[in-house]
């Protein structure tokens, strides 16, 4: 959704007006005018062009493969559907229509997009995306999260590969939203939901409806197992196990949506590998020793490692050594 | 338009810095609908600053601008706890967020930005593929999709503003993931 606001609105206008060609005296006058109404207007203009030229790095002649474009009076729109891999081909295809253009498609082995394997979703350490699909259908990406999207008029379906999303589904009976992580596929009824990765364990969380969750291939061993609102279900390969949850323990695991990481009665080990999914810098812990049972509550801002191990120092008399890369925590 | 070095500067050190700014502003300001109209204001803010004097440093300049606008917004709201001030003041800013790639657009970069326009609604996306992918002028945009000249401005002055904002969610890679695990990461 773009925002509603009035001078960004104009700055596109007048971008796409001077994207067309040239003004001409009166509109530049006009033009320069609206400029210096305000700095306002102008750090807004200047930020959209800036975006719209840093999108030529699509194009990169450097590394690129040139085809020709089809004749003009070629149906409209194939490029819709043109994988890379497909590019051989469709360029066989198309020798021996007259080129009028040329068409230049940049950094060939990574031009599976638009369509070919769905929509490609990714976050870096620390970093939190939402992601609005053309269903309606919401996903927040938590850090370090990696997925991919298919939605359409016909099937609606995620992989997660890496990481943890959030997901608020706009249900639809007649195409389920299915979520495959590893062998597991979780499928809504109706829902909002989390779902972690980490490796070939699973955690999905259910914050409202419900899903079923079922073990593809162990479908004979494993039934499948519905997941209902206040309820968490851990699945690994051959076992999905249900238990309930308290509303404030649902807020409490869906705390990072916020920005934020919320413990009762963790013990420091787990507390720390929950820092270090979000930070660079990691702490270290102690894997022997009672360091790690140290119990610690409350809510944290999930990227400042810092502040955490501040706590650690002042509040537990812990010895914390920081060399940029890591944070020792000792006696 | 005529450029001053201000706006060169601008364009060249303050807004590859966007990425690193949104995020700031998530994580220090609660109501994420008010961040696009913070970042204009803090933008506003440096660009005021530079035309007496372009600041030696960008980076530090711009985030504690931020800060000092967040700190100032903080203040003025009705109700706002000691702990916002306090974690706001707390945090060494320019140390937090990395630098941007200089003058580069780095694959997950331009992976991020097709990925932008793939969510772009259909007709905005196939103008902004055969203007910038294809670098079709505009005229040629209109003929190709049987539409009009001005259907294709319009359809332009929306995906400008869809693509810059998708662009502020392109943060800098990290420097070792760029060079070593990148290429394997972006595939799956």
């Amino acid at each position: 959704m773009i925002e509603h606001d009035p001078i960004e609105e104009q700055a596109a206008r007048w971008l796409a007006r001077q994207d067309a060609g040239p003004l001409n005296a009166a509109a530049k006058a006009g033009f320069d005018a609206w400029l210096a109404t305000s700095t306002r207007h102008r750090v807004t203009y200047l930020r959209l062009e800036a975006a719209w030229r840093r999108a030529d790095h699509l194009r990169s002649p450097g590394q690129a493969t040139t085809l020709p474009l089809p004749p003009t009076d070629a149906p409209p729109a194939p490029w819709r559907r043109w994988p890379a891999r497909r590019a051989a081909r469709w360029a066989t295809m198309t020798a021996a229509a007259a080129a009028v253009l040329l068409l230049v498609l940049p950094l060939v082995d990574e031009w599976d997009w638009p369509f070919a394997a769905g929509q490609k979703f990714s976050t870096g350490v620390g970093d939190r995306y939402t992601a609005h699909l053309q269903d309606g259908s919401q996903i927040e990406l938590n850090t370090n999260t990696r997925l991919r999207a298919s939605v359409d008029q016909t099937a609606r379906e995620v992989r997660l590969d890496k990481g943890e999303a959030f997901f608020e589904v706009v249900h639809d009976d007649k195409h389920p939203f299915v979520v495959i992580s590893g062998d597991l596929r979780i499928v809504d009824v109706g829902t909002k939901f989390s779902v972690r990765r980490d490796g070939d364990k699973l955690e999905v969380v259910v914050a409202e409806g419900a899903v079923l969750v079922e073990d593809m291939a162990h479908p004979n061993d494993v039934p499948p197992t519905l997941v209902t609102q206040s309820m968490a279900a851990v699945a690994q390969p051959k076992a999905i196990r249900k238990s309930s949850r308290s509303e404030e323990q649902i807020r409490e695991a869906l705390g990072w949506r916020h920005g934020t990481l919320v413990f009762t009665d963790r013990p420091l080990r787990e507390v720390a590998a929950e820092f270090n999914r979000y930070n660079r810098k990691q702490l270290v812990v102690p894997a022997e020793g009672p360091m790690g049972d140290i119990r610690i509550g409350g809510s944290f801002e999930a990227t400042n490692v810092d502040a955490f191990a501040r706590l650690l120092h002042s509040g537990f008399g812990l010895k914390v050594i920081d060399d940029g890369r890591e944070i020792r925590i000792s006696n | 338009m005529n450029r001053s070095a201000v706006d060169l500067w601008f364009m060249e050190e303050v807004l590859p810095l966007e990425a690193a700014l949104t995020g700031y502003l998530r994580r220090k300001w609660r109501e994420a609908n008010e961040i696009p109209d913070l970042r204009q204001e803090i933008y506003t803010r440096v660009y005021e600053a530079a035309t007496v004097a372009i600041p030696e440093l960008t980076k530090p300049f711009l985030f504690m601008t931020a800060r000092n606008l967040l700190i100032d917004r903080a203040r003025r709201a009705q109700v706002v706890s000691i702990e916002t001030v306090i974690d706001l003041e707390d945090l060494d800013v320019a140390d937090t967020v990395p630098d941007p790639e200089r003058n580069a657009v780095g694959r997950e970069a331009v992976r991020l930005l097709q990925a932008a326009i793939n969510r772009l609604p259909p007709r905005c996306r196939e103008v902004t593929l055969l203007r910038k992918v294809h670098g079709l002028p505009q005229r040629d945009v209109a003929r190709r999709m049987g539409i009009s000249e001005s259907t294709v401005e319009q359809q332009v002055a929306k995906g400008v503003r869809l693509i810059a904002d998708a662009m502020a969610d392109i943060a800098p890679e990290p420097i070792a993931r760029r060079l070593g695990r990148a290429r394997k990461a972006g595939r799956s």
